[in-house]
């Protein structure tokens, strides 16, 4: 009864609605990255959730906010007086509060997942469950972050508080986006590092859920606590937090590989053609131009014999890996035409782009080269130059550059051709960043 | 000048301009030491955003409704408060710059001021001064966000703040913003709601 | 209407007053706001009156438990254990706070949730508390769009929800018209039987009313505990004030100026 007029009366409703919509608009609002990529929130579990946390990288601290707001009530209604001449004892008092609270953001969640629940239902080929605890930890970090706000605005009831407590709160997370610290102190996920291939580890998504509650137990005490003894008492819970947590998430990784994720699924027929089983879906698309691709592909010595979606391993001999969903530099959409398929598999002679993820592979230069070497190299196989997938409409892969290193090449003797091929595809399997591919094709 | 130290007192101005301050020192100095171009630029905006908030608790006495009471004209007074105030956001972060090192163009400074300010001052008429600050860190919130998900972010009239010098749609919105919120402020005063929380 | 009586109600009392304080002395920031007061309150509206200052509202909150005594013995219903004391004890503040966004159902509810009823006596006991305040019509208003005198009687709602057995009312008709100050003497007369209720008031008029017994507080002292009728009768046509009472109350203190 209590906990009704709570949910009704504090500051509840509105803090669920404002989470509600916040990430709602944002997912909708933008075409931001959680759109692409190999994990989008509308078509991966795993991209839902991890999106979900993503998108609170700086909604926590208007929690914070928020929750120091509500904190002021007690004082702002002067009903102390009152209250200290009731029996019922202060954590009981407070605990339909927190409910009301943490009903609020409960069902806010419930909402966002739902909306992406249902449209990754439709389309799921993937289905695990290892999604729920990383949207669970992420709406215990939000119910810590409400309740310590709350819990310090009623420690400093002024009205300076909860703004004071939001820019505080902004503050933190960038110094820790900046400085070593682990980011899993606080709710988000970064965003590179959401591919469906990858899970959240579980010693971190415990340790994390430890972190949070410890938050939120924190926050409660403050709530609830009216001697100074008390207060201290109530600081415990964060401060073993950090003592533990820091250390134990230092040495890990947040993330490690799915191995549901990344088992292959396989069309044997005719050559063997594999996609990842969380992409299954695809398979029927990409099979058949990446049989075409494997015909055309003979023409090299030690020709591959299979073609799989590159996940996160280096490809194996004999095996053309492919990456469906951008190159690792370019795009981030699968492909739909069957040339265009044919040509990511052909792509530096059936090799995948070469990115070690340091800023040198980034740059211009680099990357052009790179890119107009593998459009050869995939011209020759086809025996037409067309640009490759991504890379349209770039002054660089269509233009005079890249006709000009063409019709080099093609003057080459035919067994030379085929010898320098042979070559960049050796290159480009060992990834040297020192080496240049482009001037393997056309150095004389 | 009596009435100008009461009035001030009355609004808790020194315990808001000091809390305002300090969170600008403390987010220039997290800027100066960020390595990141792009996370200090979002420092530098957000310092404005800060004292925008902060500074609109002092936008509502203590009580809306004698205030609203008296006989002297309080549009004027209110458009001048909300103009301190952009002032003081501009003027400190610009202020922090010279003594420091410059990291982010004046005319963003002044378009996220003047824009903001707007914000927070609508926020005081629609929410109340207490709630004023959930406005402009709301919208600074959506913006960074965005920033943080797509360097070039689109939406150019939601995201404004995050949005390079020069872009039209940013600056205009900064401008409706600024001016229609604190006509709003000014005309309506605190608490739009009579009988607000 | 019959309502559920619970073993503790109808159990024989096992002391002999309600609130009995010997040499009690009680602070208020840093002054010695109760100095040496004794008083044994049984059943019965007791009224306390006293000039501004005088300790009135430090003693009420004394009893209330919310201050603790600096010296002196305070003994509530027998020498309860607090928590049973704040069980049966109603209270409304001379600055009465509550929560502007809750309806008067839903504050007097929680209150009395606070007061550890059980939940399932709860609802009934509101609608009585609610029907006896006389805000029938307005329970189920937000507490903010209510007028100073109807806020007041929630509070005296508030206070009476748990049939206390110790009500004790700072002010209670502060903000109410003629009317409803009569509604208000009623509701105190048929509380008497088994509470003892003590009402600090600047109106003499609502002491004469309804108290059977009234405490004259100046200084932190009793200066007159007796009957409504002894302290009229102790002033005389020479005193300031517009009634019997008034001219009483201006002679005892007077009297006790000049003493003390």
């Amino acid at each position: 009864m209590i906990l009704r007029t709570e949910l009704r009366r504090s500051a509840a409703p509105v803090i669920g609605v404002g989470v509600l919509l916040f990430t709602v608009g944002m997912l909708y609002g933008m075409s931001g990255p959680w759109w692409k990529g190999t994990a989008p929130w509308h078509e991966q579990w795993t991209g839902l959730a991890q999106w979900v946390r993503y998108l609170g990288v700086f909604l926590w601290p208007l929690l914070l906010g928020a929750g120091a707001w509500h904190g002021l009530r007690d004082r702002r209604a002067g009903v102390r007086e009152l209250l200290s001449s009731t029996p019922r004892s202060a954590w009981r008092r407070v605990l339909p509060t927190a409910g009301a609270l943490a009903i609020g953001l409960a069902g806010a969640f419930v909402v966002v997942l739902v909306v992406g629940g249902v449209q990754v239902a439709l389309t799921a080929s993937y289905f695990h469950v290892k999604w729920v605890p990383v949207a669970a930890v992420g709406l215990l970090a939000y119910l810590g972050a409400v309740l310590l706000g709350a819990g310090l605005g009623r420690l400093v009831p002024s009205l300076l508080t909860p703004p004071v407590l939001a820019v505080g709160g902004v503050a933190v997370q960038i110094s820790l986006i900046q400085s070593g610290w682990p980011e899993w102190l606080t709710p988000t996920i970064e965003a590179p590092e959401i591919t469906v291939f990858t899970t959240v580890s579980v010693p971190v998504t415990l340790v994390q859920a430890l972190w949070f509650a410890a938050i939120a137990a924190t926050g409660f005490g403050l709530l609830a606590a009216n001697q100074a003894r008390l207060r201290l008492a109530a600081l415990l819970p964060v401060v073993l937090g950090l003592a533990i947590t820091v250390p134990v998430l230092s040495q890990q990784d947040s993330h490690v590989a799915d191995r549901d994720a990344v088992a292959m699924v396989c069309d044997e027929q005719d050559g063997r053609v594999c996609v990842t089983r969380a992409h299954e879906a695809e398979l029927a698309r990409f099979a058949g131009p990446a049989r075409e691709a494997l015909a055309l592909l003979a023409k090299l010595p030690d020709a591959p014999t299979s073609v799989e979606e590159l996940a996160d391993e280096r490809p194996r001999d004999g095996v053309v890996a492919v990456s469906l969903f951008g190159d690792g530099v370019r795009g981030s959409e699968a492909l739909d035409d069957p040339a265009d398929i044919r040509l990511s598999v052909l792509a530096g002679a059936g090799t995948p782009l070469c990115v070690d993820g340091s800023e040198e592979t980034y740059r211009w230069a680099v990357t052009t080269r790179m890119a107009m070497a593998r459009t050869v190299a995939a011209a020759w196989f086809t025996g037409e130059l067309a640009p490759l997938p991504y890379y349209r409409e770039m002054p660089t892969t269509e233009g005079a550059a890249v006709q000009r290193v063409w019709r080099t090449f093609r003057a080459l003797p035919e067994t030379a051709q085929r010898a320098r091929v042979a070559e960049l595809r050796d290159a480009a399997l060992d990834c040297d960043p020192a080496v240049d591919l482009l001037d393997i094709l056309v150095a004389p | 000048m009596r009435w100008l130290t009461l009035y001030v007192r009355s609004r808790q101005v020194p315990g808001t301009v000091a809390a305002a301050l300090t969170c600008v020192v403390a987010l220039g100095l997290l800027a100066t030491g960020s390595g990141s171009m792009m996370m200090r630029h979002q420092l530098v905006l957000f310092a404005v955003a800060t004292v925008a908030a902060v500074a609109a608790t002092g936008l509502a006495g203590a009580d809306p409704a004698l205030d609203r009471t008296a006989a002297v004209c309080w549009p004027i007074r209110r458009t001048v408060h909300v103009a301190t105030i952009g002032v003081l956001a501009i003027g400190a972060l610009v202020a922090f710059q010279w003594v420091d090192q410059p990291l982010v163009a004046t005319e963003l400074l002044i378009r996220n001021g003047i824009g903001l300010t707007g914000v927070a001052a609508l926020g005081a008429t629609l929410l109340g001064g207490g709630l004023a600050w959930c406005l402009p860190m709301a919208w600074t919130t959506v913006a960074m966000t965005t920033a943080l998900a797509a360097p070039e972010p689109g939406a150019a009239l939601l995201t404004w703040p995050v949005q390079p010098p020069g872009t039209a749609a940013a600056t205009v919105a900064a401008a409706v913003l600024g001016v229609s919120g604190t006509a709003v402020y000014a005309m309506f005063g605190p608490s739009l709601n009579r009988t607000a929380d | 209407m019959a309502r559920v009586v619970d073993a503790a109600e109808v159990a024989p009392r096992t002391y002999p007053w309600e609130i009995a304080a010997t040499d009690l002395r009680v602070r208020a920031g840093r002054r010695m706001a109760v100095d040496g007061v004794d008083l044994s309150l049984a059943t019965g509206v007791h009224g306390l009156l006293g000039p501004n200052g005088a300790g009135k509202t430090t003693l009420i909150r004394a009893l209330a438990t919310v201050l603790r005594p600096a010296s002196g013995e305070l003994d509530l219903l027998g020498g309860a254990d607090v928590r049973e004391v704040r069980r049966r004890l109603g209270y409304l503040p001379q600055e009465f706070g509550f929560y502007r966004r809750f309806t008067v159902r839903e504050f007097v509810e929680y209150m009395a949730w606070l007061k550890e009823m059980p939940k399932v006596d709860i609802p009934g006991a509101v609608q009585r508390a609610i029907e006896r305040a006389g805000l029938t019509d307005r329970a189920d208003s937000k507490l903010k769009t209510l007028s100073g005198g109807m806020v007041r009687r929630a509070g005296i709602a508030q206070a009476i929800v748990n049939d206390p057995a110790i009500l004790l009312l700072d002010e209670p008709t502060a903000g109410l018209d003629p009317a409803q100050r009569m509604q208000f003497r009623q509701l105190l007369r048929d509380l008497t039987e088994d509470t003892c209720v003590v009402v600090s008031t600047h109106l003499v008029e609502d002491v004469a009313a309804a108290c059977s017994d009234v405490i004259l507080l100046d200084n932190g002292r009793v200066v007159f505990q007796g009957a409504a009728t002894e302290l009229a009768a102790a002033g005389t046509a020479a005193d300031a004030g517009d009634s019997p009472m008034e001219r009483g109350y201006s002679a005892l203190l007077a009297r006790k100026g000049a003493a003390g």
